[in-house]
């Protein structure tokens, strides 16, 4: 009899298992790419923590929390400010704590109802940090809010922004305008898909994809689009802008590069793997993180420079 | 293979759902009636195979055979088995239907989480899953994932003013329907059955309402709302054929089950 009761008990159990690591809920959340690198560490998100590891040996500094919680994880990577360590993470909470102990906390924002996807953007003395309740939160490096801006859907990007207007992406398919001091809208524009990778702002153009594979150039002033091209998959991740060309991933395997003046096509490599990340300039080109656990260098001029297997998916 | 078979398939034609109605509520509560529809046929069989087996324990020849090889449990089981034959009884129709709706309801259930992605790599899968050319991403994401006062994929909570915290309604909703459900089906102990059935029936009933409250309260409202679907659904179903017991949760209605033929 108490081995029938104890069989039902584990069925239960192996059941309630089964099911929660189904939902891909908290924990077992999976890090969003992104790190935070200095002369010394680097602060990234590991789902249930937010590790720091040295720099010259990859020793393990601290982890926070300290010990994993079930009901924490982190998408984002933290954003460093001085000695505070932003940290954005999908229990709504944005917590600032030291980045040399990991352990003393600095403030705590709780005012968010949805997660934080992406890690937080600091212009000046001003945090503006995206969330999937479908507000942009304004904090000051205090933790003090100064405004929240409602759109009609989730922010998950981090905004870009010129020191004068936050650019904020949404799932709305809009990419929006609004002011850094205030919080009030300038523009909205229509880029016909939902919007999840980071924007590229650079000389007052705004360079975007979607997720359906439209690639905008945005006028920072207006919002009129100036060119769009169609790319083979959804854009992931923000565009690198190398001497006037863009270069990209999409989700399909594809390195795409454009020209940045008018969008046309340069090239377009099938690297065979989806690439959901950005790419990283380096010296003699861009690397990329491709989803079957390859690192590819592409030269400037789309050449292959060779690629590197690590374990897991980028 | 499982991918292509049960997910994908059940992934559009969740959203395909969607399209139509424009909510996900209603999406989810059409999707989950549906599928129950289209696997009545298996719940027919198991509630009948149980009902058989039910019948087989007040049969006097199968209390003879328990009794008499009581110290034997090689020749206990082959005189049951000659006692299937002999009655027409397939002891595996009522387990059958059940393991073969079990991928099915799991996959129903990863169609559903899948469908509400809530984070970049579920968003990911999900643009995966969709048939090109069948539905359209721009048009489908992002979900409306608001119903009634729900945000369908995140934990529920009703906020009501004055009180400072969200109260789990639909948590509250589950346990009560896991609770009802596990409670009707289970037809009421036969005079001289034994009591490990029983006890086992009984620590079923208390602890499913518990898990099922749990995984509502802690994952997304969305599936807690196809938690309370699927009971209410089977419920249902079994008050089709009959065979449900009301009198396990409203005695005074025992009497008038026990004269039934």
């Amino acid at each position: 009899m108490k081995n029938k009761i104890l069989t039902i008990l584990v069925a239960i159990s192996v059941l309630a298992i089964t099911l929660t690591s189904c939902t891909g809920g908290s924990s077992t959340a999976t890090s969003w790419g992104g790190a935070t690198v200095t002369d010394s560490a680097v602060y990234f998100a590991d789902g249930m923590q937010i590790v720091a590891l040295r720099l010259d040996n990859g020793a393990n500094i601290w982890s926070y929390p300290e010990k994993a919680v079930a009901t924490r994880s982190f998408l984002a990577a933290p954003v460093l400010v001085g000695e505070q360590l932003i940290i954005a993470d999908a229990a709504n909470l944005l917590t600032s704590i030291n980045s040399r102990d990991g352990v003393t906390q600095n403030w705590q924002f709780a005012g968010a109802k949805g997660k934080y996807i992406d890690s937080p953007l600091v212009v000046g003395e001003t945090i503006v940090a995206p969330n999937a309740d479908n507000s942009l939160y304004a904090l000051d490096l205090d933790g003090t809010k100064l405004w929240a801006f409602a759109a009609d859907n989730a922010f998950w990007a981090q905004p870009a922004s010129d020191g004068e207007f936050v650019y904020a992406p949404n799932f709305d398919h809009y990419l929006y305008a609004v002011d850094l001091a205030t919080g009030v809208q300038k523009w909205k524009t229509d880029l016909k898909a939902s919007l999840v990778a980071r924007p590229t702002l650079v000389d007052g153009v705004i360079y975007i994809g979607n997720l359906d594979g439209d690639f905008f150039a945005v006028d920072s002033e207006r919002g009129t689009v100036l060119w769009e091209t169609k790319v083979a998959g959804g854009v992931w991740a923000a565009s690198n802008l190398v001497d006037d060309q863009l270069y990209f991933g999409d989700q399909t395997g594809i390195i795409n590069i454009l020209n940045a003046a008018d969008g046309s096509v340069v090239e377009a490599i099938n690297v065979e793997s989806g690439i959901i990340g950005a790419g990283v300039v380096v010296t003699d080109g861009i690397v990329f993180g491709k989803e079957n656990g390859d690192i590819i260098t592409i030269g400037l001029d789309g050449s292959n420079l060779g690629t590197k297997t690590v374990g897991g998916s980028i | 293979m499982w991918d292509t078979i049960i997910i994908k398939p059940f992934i559009n034609l969740l959203l395909w759902i969607y399209m139509m109605v424009g909510n996900f509520g209603v999406a989810i509560i059409l999707f989950t009636t549906l599928t129950r529809v289209i696997l009545y046929p298996l719940t027919a069989k198991q509630i009948k195979g149980a009902q058989a087996m039910q019948e087989l324990q007040k049969n006097k020849r199968y209390l003879d055979i328990q009794e008499k090889y009581k110290g034997d449990k090689e020749k206990l089981a082959q005189e049951q088995m000659k006692l299937y034959q002999e009655l027409k009884i397939n002891p595996l129709s009522s387990c059958l239907p059940t393991l073969l709706q079990f991928p099915i309801i799991i996959g129903l259930y990863q169609a559903l989480i899948q469908s509400i992605a809530s984070a970049p790599l579920d968003l990911l899968k999900l643009t995966r899953h969709i048939y090109p050319g069948f539905l359209n991403i721009p048009e489908l994401i992002p979900l409306n994932t608001q119903f009634l006062w729900m945000e369908l994929g995140q934990p529920e909570r009703l906020y009501i003013p004055g009180i400072s915290f969200g109260i789990p309604i639909l948590t509250i909703v589950v346990v009560i329907t896991t609770f009802i459900s596990s409670k009707v089906i289970a037809p009421p102990p036969q005079p001289g059955a034994n009591d490990q059935g029983a006890m086992m029936t009984k620590m079923m009933n208390l602890y499913m309402p518990i898990l099922m409250g749990w995984l509502s309260y802690t994952l997304s409202a969305g599936l807690a709302l196809y938690f309370v679907v699927s009971n209410v659904i089977q419920i249902l179903q079994y008050a089709i054929t009959g065979k449900i017991y009301w009198g396990n949760i409203f005695p005074w209605l025992k009497k008038t089950e026990i004269k039934k033929p």
